[in-house]
């Protein structure tokens, strides 16, 4: 297919669909790199195919793209998002406030110590670039993963949410931050520069000092 | 949908997840034990095997110190904790072994390495014949 | 799907392989360490026989990547307990350069007494 300056591997997955094979599925939406519906593997990475650069990952002219790895395949490149989101939500990784909306306003200041926790965190978007490359999800289908462990940690540093002590049981465990190696794929592959794995390691912290205090 | 007026039920995990904290607490203290003994053992291998290692040397040091017995003693109980989470975790994850049955298999290896650890120190602080 | 070479290609992905192979060496290990110790249970001839058995170069070479191995599953460890216990703001890739080096140093230390 024709190399054009400035290529991105979703320009070249499109090309391919409309020009050399229609039946090709595959998932792109803002193609801009703030979504991050394009996620797939790019000569072995986790990558957002639409923010990759043909030029720089496929310098010998060779491109080996395929679905997201550790999670199960609907079609060609398309992978089913669904136990990445089930892992989300069995991590607790949804707010639960006290407050109804007749309430006042909650005041968290920014500059606040677990504020700047979570605001180092937050902007996860749920692509799945982390998830796809870590190992440990590969060796424990159990385990709930940098993104949801992650999510978690801005949770558990939310002094609104009031489900703190079932996020901890939530999160703990075999299955849970324990699990968590500190292979660091997550924090190296992030598109978004979170760092995962400092997420985990503070759960970690946190789900010890329960532990040993009886309160887990 | 809950007010700020009702009370949350909060659950408590499972015993089997408070085992599993705590058994990886376990490995990280017990970690934190063999580190200072791995130091000191590594410095005093280091000397001692400066111009050839012979049994009177290391008998001669080890033979009849209690402090000896305390130090190694210590270093078996922690690598008797240690060693064997360790591999409970290299075999769950490469030969995707879970239950009872790796439990079983983890409390074996501690049990023998403090065996045959406590065996060994008892050996050069003071036993058998000269 | 899985994960190969390419994904694993980075420094702190290295430092895991170290820990868990280093460690599962030392494991298997840590056994024949405490069968040799405890020849002292039949006198000190006996000990003395089995460490005159370990003169061997095959065997020093040996010796000289256990220690290897110890040091660096040590070091190694201590970054873990240092990236998981401390709150640190930079995670400081330097703390494996640290660890790198210490565990060389070691072994280095080792092997020039031992020569």
């Amino acid at each position: 297919m024709p190399r054009l300056e400035s290529q991105t591997v979703l320009d070249v997955v499109t090309h391919i669909q409309r020009r050399l094979d229609p039946t090709l599925s595959y998932r792109f939406a803002c193609r801009v790199g703030m979504c991050g519906s394009c996620a797939m593997t790019v000569n072995g990475k986790a990558r957002w195919t639409c923010r990759t650069h043909v030029s720089v990952v496929a310098g010998d002219g060779k491109l080996e793209i395929a679905p997201l790895h550790n999670l199960p395949v609907v079609k060609d490149l398309v992978t089913d998002m669904a136990p990445f989101f089930d892992k989300w939500a069995k991590a607790k990784g949804q707010f639960t406030g006290p407050d109804t909306r007749k309430d006042e306003f909650a005041p968290v200041k920014p500059e606040s110590r677990q504020r700047k926790l979570v605001d180092e965190a937050i902007e996860c978007i749920g692509c799945g670039v982390c998830y796809a490359s870590c190992d440990v999800v590969t060796w424990r289908p159990d385990y709930l993963g940098p993104a949801a462990l992650n999510r978690a940690w801005t949770l558990v540093n939310d002094v609104r949410d009031i489900e703190q002590r079932d996020r901890l049981a939530a999160v703990a465990g075999d299955a849970g931050c324990h699990a968590c190696h500190t292979q660091m794929s997550c924090t190296q592959r992030c598109p978004k520069f979170l760092d995962p794995a400092k997420s985990i390691a503070g759960l970690k912290r946190l789900t010890m000092s329960a532990a040993l205090k009886g309160e887990l | 949908m809950t007010t700020s007026a009702s009370p949350r039920h909060a659950v408590t995990a499972s015993p089997n997840l408070r085992l599993q904290v705590l058994l990886w607490a376990a490995h990280r203290i017990s970690a934190v034990v063999l580190a200072i003994c791995v130091f000191v053992h590594l410095a005093v291998i280091i000397y001692a095997v400066r111009g050839g290692l012979t049994a009177a040397e290391i008998l001669g040091r080890t033979s009849g110190s209690i402090a000896w017995a305390v130090f190694y003693g210590l270093f078996v109980a922690a690598a008797a904790i240690h060693a064997p989470l360790g591999m409970r975790t290299v075999l769950s994850e490469h030969f995707n072994w879970r239950g009872r049955s790796l439990g079983i298999v983890t409390v074996l290896i501690g049990i023998g390495l403090a065996f045959f650890g406590w065996r060994a120190v008892y050996a050069v602080v003071g036993a058998g014949p000269a | 799907m899985r994960n190969d070479f390419r994904a694993r290609g980075h420094s702190s992905y290295l430092a895991f392989m170290v820990q868990r192979v280093s460690g599962v060496a030392l494991t298997l290990f840590l056994p024949l360490h405490f069968w040799a110790l405890a020849q002292a249970l039949e006198g000190e001839a006996r000990l003395d026989q089995f460490l005159r058995w370990t003169e061997q170069p095959l065997v020093k070479i040996g010796e000289v990547i256990l220690v290897l191995l110890l040091a660096a599953h040590m070091a190694a460890g201590l970054r873990l307990l240092a990236l998981e216990l401390l709150p640190l703001q930079d995670w400081h890739k330097g703390m494996l350069a640290a660890a790198t080096a210490f565990s060389f140093a070691a072994g280095l230390a080792f092997l020039l007494n031992l020569i």
